[in-house]
């Protein structure tokens, strides 16, 4: 069914947790490790960290708020709440129910967690702009968010450089062709590959840490990361995959305005880069004042692109995500 | 590229001064043959030769001599 709709998204907000964690911070349990090392490999200098009473759903919820405030929007008006964590509150309930009544959302609304990270955000603006496009909803409010810091804490210090807590907020509108300020959301594609799972994993996050434990043998969920396999899948998966989608979207580097790709680390990000040829220019890097934040990566870089009035009519921008599953997604954003 | 480029060019990925690595040089026997150190391995290999070389076969290499004979046998994308 289509009904000649498009989706567009209209506003982006986000929210960062007060507390810091700072490279120096990181070093000073690690002798063979130094500030100055780990901002080189991983391109980042600080990242935000939640209180020890503060939560995903608290991230979104912030972030949402901001939103409001910030774009004049109804929230009477949501039609449909997406939360893409991989950080719940709790696996029973859905966090997104949290962020419905912590906003107090209309009890009409649709919502439901998308349990992606890296990837999540193209792909929840493809289901966004799916379902508005469809004549199903109107205004879907998008939120990402991330308590990483749970799962890397006890991780080994190559995953604590990364990893921080962010909360975003993200508005998908029905719009009218041409509406001004918009960024009207074109070619989606996506991909998954569950034979790479383990390699960037939480074993213990779900049934599996619990069955056959008791409550207090559980062991705390732990971020584990192989960095040569996720590297090898970047370089040969997630490369071929973003060429095949700018082939498809019949668009060349040089057409592309902004590359907005998954904050992962700095070194695999200029790897990509200069594999695909992208002009530095072009390439969005927002990783160090706030680190690799799971899911809210790349809209966090938008909203700091949209803070400085960067997009301008006739501009495009194409966003790639890849992470966990392995799982990968990307989406095209025309600005008007 | 030539196995002295690449010697030379492993010396750098890994920070180490140069001179200093061989053919012989034993992977384990360097400080920075870390995680990091494997990526920069990878990167190179991609880099310099389009070679993308499987990590399982890398954490099997001893040598210096070891990671250029997988960078030639690699796949080219």
């Amino acid at each position: 069914m289509t009904t000649g709709r498009r989706a567009a998204l209209t506003h982006v907000a986000s929210y960062l947790p007060a507390g810091k964690i700072t490279n120096d911070s990181l070093v000073e349990n690690y002798p063979g490790w130094t500030s100055e090392k780990i901002e080189a490999k991983t391109g980042i200098r600080v990242r935000n960290r939640v209180a020890d009473d503060e939560f995903t759903s608290d991230l979104a919820i912030q972030a949402a708020e901001r939103l409001f405030e910030q774009s004049g929007f109804d929230r009477e008006q949501v039609d449909f709440l997406f939360l893409v964590t991989v950080t719940p509150d709790q696996i029973l309930p859905f966090t997104a129910s949290t962020v419905q009544n912590g906003l107090k959302l209309p009890t009409s609304v649709g919502a439901t967690d998308l349990s992606l990270a890296c990837s999540g955000y193209p792909y929840a603006l493809a289901m966004a702009a799916s379902m508005i496009e469809s004549g199903r909803v109107r205004n879907v409010l998008l939120c990402t968010a991330d308590r990483f810091t749970a799962y890397a804490d006890e991780a080994e210090m190559g995953s604590k450089t990364l990893f921080g807590d962010a909360g975003t907020a993200t508005l998908v509108q029905c719009v009218e062709p041409g509406a001004s300020g918009a960024g009207t959301i074109g070619l989606c594609r996506f991909g998954t590959d569950g034979s790479g799972a383990q390699h960037l994993i939480v074993p213990t996050s779900g049934i599996k840490g619990f069955v056959g434990h008791t409550t207090t043998s559980a062991s705390k969920p732990t971020f584990e990361m192989n960095g040569p396999e996720v590297f090898d899948f970047t370089i040969r998966t997630v490369s071929r995959f973003i060429a095949d989608f700018l082939a498809e979207a019949e668009l060349e580097v040089d057409a592309v305005d902004y590359f907005v790709f998954h904050q992962a680390n700095l070194f695999m990000l200029e790897h990509l880069r200069r594999r695909m040829k992208i002009p530095k220019e072009r390439f969005v890097i927002h990783l160090a004042e706030v680190g690799n934040t799971s899911s809210s990566t790349i809209p966090l870089a938008l909203a700091d692109l949209s803070a400085r009035n960067s997009f301008q009519p006739g501009q495009t921008a194409v966003l790639v995500g890849f992470g966990t599953g392995y799982s990968w997604s990307a989406t095209r954003v025309d600005f008007t | 590229m030539d196995r002295n480029q690449f010697v030379a060019a492993l010396e750098s990925a890994l920070q180490i001064d140069k001179g200093i690595l061989t053919p012989e040089t034993v992977l384990d026997s360097l400080e920075s043959w870390d995680s990091l150190g494997v990526l920069e391995f990878q990167a190179l290999a991609d880099e310099e030769l389009n070679v993308q070389v499987e990590p399982t076969e890398i954490g099997v290499c001893r040598t210096v001599e070891d990671l250029w004979k997988l960078m030639q046998a690699g796949e080219k994308s």
